[in-house]
């Protein structure tokens, strides 16, 4: 399988920091593979996925060294559903990638029909984001970066807010994608969610480590 | 929802052109009472209840009553109504002053809430097919959605702090405004941070085409809307005409 | 044994706009020295329910009472008096330019003197391990440090009832175990708690009672 993405000796620390968040960390990760990335809170899970993104060095100002390469266009999820929601319906959210990318008006509403199916948000189609509960923005989130169907997909703890049954249902969407052929690498703290991890990292006092396999961690 | 509820932005964007540009030009009660009841009439029309929104907006207006009279003391004219001294505290031409502005006010403010019943991605696409560039009118519509973003921020702040158990009227003035310039930075810098994470997702989203970006929502003009928007234009090319030539 | 009673919902009812309600007509007790989790699916309305037993939303109908008096003639100081609230989102409840300003903030201005302000701050700072972030503006930190910092400020008032929304996003296994720690203690000192969470074993681990909520009623109301 090809790598889709190759981070090679990535250092940062965020400005006013005196010590590295992460220090020289290579890794690679192969397409139709999930990947779970876990460790302490304030570890730099999240800074790791801004790094992976282009988030940094772009937005975030601190020092950076080390390089990304990505192979295809990649998503993220950001960890808070407050901030990624701009638009006045759960259909605008869902169109605004795709029309970004400048496609026929019959694809983007094909995508948005079929996103829309896959995250069990049918109903709440013309509903105003703001105004749904927590978990609700999560999807709508995670829908607004589906519908620009990326290769690799950035998930900052996309669990957190969910039910049970919602949890469940995005577990079957994020193997359904793995099949399809995607990068999967999602943050998350919950030993039951990672499961459907076919490897799990752990960021922890500056260094990544590649875990045994989730089996023999979700039993332990 | 009303039969008209579902207008196209462009023709709301129209009528309140129409009606905002009148309120500006126009300078007479009678003219400018007749603007308001158009607009008012617009509003029902669209399903809005007028006297809901003077509610909401009851501070704000009070706020236009206020100015209005004050404006009406130092600008007077006509008969003296009230004089203390050698002072005309009220006269007919500063009443009258007063009345126009709070007019022409109210005909803006029931110009938003026309505009109102359309949401923003509505207008946006409004604007763009009226060939306005898609990110000027995509930055309008990001300006708009901030306002409320700074107003939720410092409602949200204060309804923190009474959490907090602090009884904000209880305080000394000194604390008050300790507390009030206290604030006043995380507010900014929470708004600017909110700012930064939303430009973060719109651009991971690929917010870059401007000009080619291809667009979901179509707008399409109706019966309705070319019957709304002749009629609106004509009257008010009516009323402009006898306003300058005739009266 | 007879319990104080802390909150108690009568024909609760509750709609963000006049078409739709999203709680109907909800009536049930809760005691001091009880940890309450509220569960149920997505959108259900958990969190609107945490917001009308805290007064910060009022009731449309039916009414609630905290320590016996109606949160509808409360005003929202003296709520906060009685409870600690720590909303889903922390970006919330966060104000002061500096985590140490942010738990002493209450204190202060409810003019409690220096020594001690400094007394309590330091003592939460390590109970929620965040003493080397004190300096730092509380806006800038991770998800799961703003949670903790959150209940650090809550904890300040030294309330008589905790509501807690989804408070272990964003935090790891070491620090969910320590919330789980602190609550016991808060529930041997007469503190009752309300746990909105979807989480699991947290909930096993923490509460004696479940609320489930579903179509805007409690269906099911068990102890353990």
């Amino acid at each position: 399988m090809i790598a889709s993405i190759r981070a090679r000796e990535l250092s940062f620390r965020y400005r006013g920091q005196d010590q590295w968040l992460f220090e020289q960390i290579s890794f690679e990760l192969k397409s139709g593979q999930i990947s779970a990335l876990t460790g302490p809170s304030g570890s730099g899970k999240s800074t790791l996925c801004y790094c992976l993104s282009g988030v940094i060095p772009r937005f975030i100002k601190g020092e950076f060294s080390g390089d990304v390469s990505l192979e295809g266009r990649v998503g993220m999820v950001f960890q808070d559903p407050d901030s990624q929601l701009f638009l006045p319906t759960v259909e605008d959210e869902l169109a605004f990638g795709p029309e970004n990318l400048c496609l026929p008006r019959e694809e983007i509403g094909r995508r948005i029909e079929s996103i829309l199916q896959l995250i069990g948000l049918h109903r709440l189609r013309l509903a105003n984001p703001v105004k749904l509960s927590g978990g609700g923005k999560q999807l709508v989130a995670l829908g607004g970066v589906l519908t620009l169907d990326p290769d690799i997909i950035l998930l900052d703890e996309p669990f957190s807010q969910l039910d049970d049954a919602m949890r469940g249902r995005i577990k079957t969407v994020l193997l359904e994608l793995k099949r399809q052929g995607k990068a999967i690498v999602f943050v998350e703290h919950d030993k039951s969610n990672l499961e459907v991890a076919d490897q799990i990292w752990l960021l922890s006092r500056g260094g990544l480590n590649r875990q045994s396999s989730p089996e023999v961690i979700s039993h332990d | 929802m009303t039969a008209f509820s579902d207008l196209d932005p462009r023709s709301k964007l129209l009528l309140v052109a129409c009606l905002s540009s009148g309120a500006v030009i126009m300078s007479h009660w009678a003219f400018l009472s007749g603007l308001l009841a158009a607009s008012i009439l617009l509003l029902l029309l669209f399903g809005v209840n007028p006297w809901d929104m003077l509610k909401k907006t009851r501070v704000l207006f009070n706020m236009v009553i206020f100015i209005a009279l004050m404006q009406s003391i130092f600008v007077p004219g006509g008969q003296a109504l009230l004089t203390v001294g050698s002072i005309n505290l009220l006269t007919t031409g500063g009443l009258m002053m007063a009345a126009e502005f709070i007019l022409r006010m109210s005909i803006i403010a029931a110009s938003a809430g026309i505009l109102a019943t359309s949401n923003s991605r509505e207008i946006i696409q409004g604007m763009v097919q009226c060939k306005l560039p898609y990110e000027i009118a995509f930055m309008v519509s990001m300006g708009i959605r901030f306002l409320p973003v700074f107003a939720g921020e410092a409602r949200e702040a204060m309804t923190a702090i009474q959490l907090r158990g602090v009884n904000l009227r209880e305080l000394s003035w000194r604390q008050k405004l300790e507390v009030t310039a206290s604030l006043f930075q995380p507010v900014v810098a929470g708004a600017l941070i909110k700012a930064r994470a939303i430009s973060m997702s719109i651009e991971m989203r690929a917010f870059r085409a401007y000009s080619t970006r291809s667009s979901y929502l179509v707008l399409t003009l109706g019966v309705k809307d070319y019957v709304l928007i002749s009629g609106g234009l004509l009257l008010m090319a009516l009323t402009l005409a006898y306003y300058f030539y005739l009266y | 044994m007879i319990r104080e009673t802390a909150i108690e919902a009568s024909n609760l009812g509750f709609g963000y706009d006049r078409e739709s309600s999203i709680i109907n007509s909800l009536s049930f007790t809760l005691y001091r020295g009880e940890t309450v989790a509220l569960t149920g699916p997505n959108g259900v309305g958990k969190t609107t329910l945490g917001k009308l037993l805290a007064g910060i939303l009022k009731p449309a109908r039916g009414q609630v009472l905290l320590f016996g008096e109606n949160t509808r003639d409360m005003p929202l100081y003296l709520m906060g008096r009685k409870i600690g609230y720590s909303f889903q989102n922390p970006d919330q409840q966060l104000f002061a330019s500096s985590v140490a300003e942010e738990i002493g903030f209450g204190l202060k201005y409810r003019g409690a003197n220096l020594e001690h302000i400094s007394r309590v701050t330091a003592y939460l700072l390590n109970l929620f391990d965040i003493e080397h972030l004190k300096e730092a503006f509380p806006l800038n930190l991770s998800w799961g440090e703003k949670r903790r910092v959150v209940l650090a400020a809550c904890l300040a008032q030294n309330p008589e009832y905790l509501i807690l929304d989804e408070p272990t996003t964003g935090l790891d296994e070491e620090r969910i175990k320590a919330l789980t720690e602190i609550i016991a203690s808060l529930r041997r000192k007469g503190t009752g708690i309300l746990l909105i969470s979807h989480h699991q074993t947290f909930i096993e681990q923490n509460a004696e009672r479940i609320l489930r909520m579903e179509g805007g009623e409690i269906r099911d109301d068990r102890f353990f």
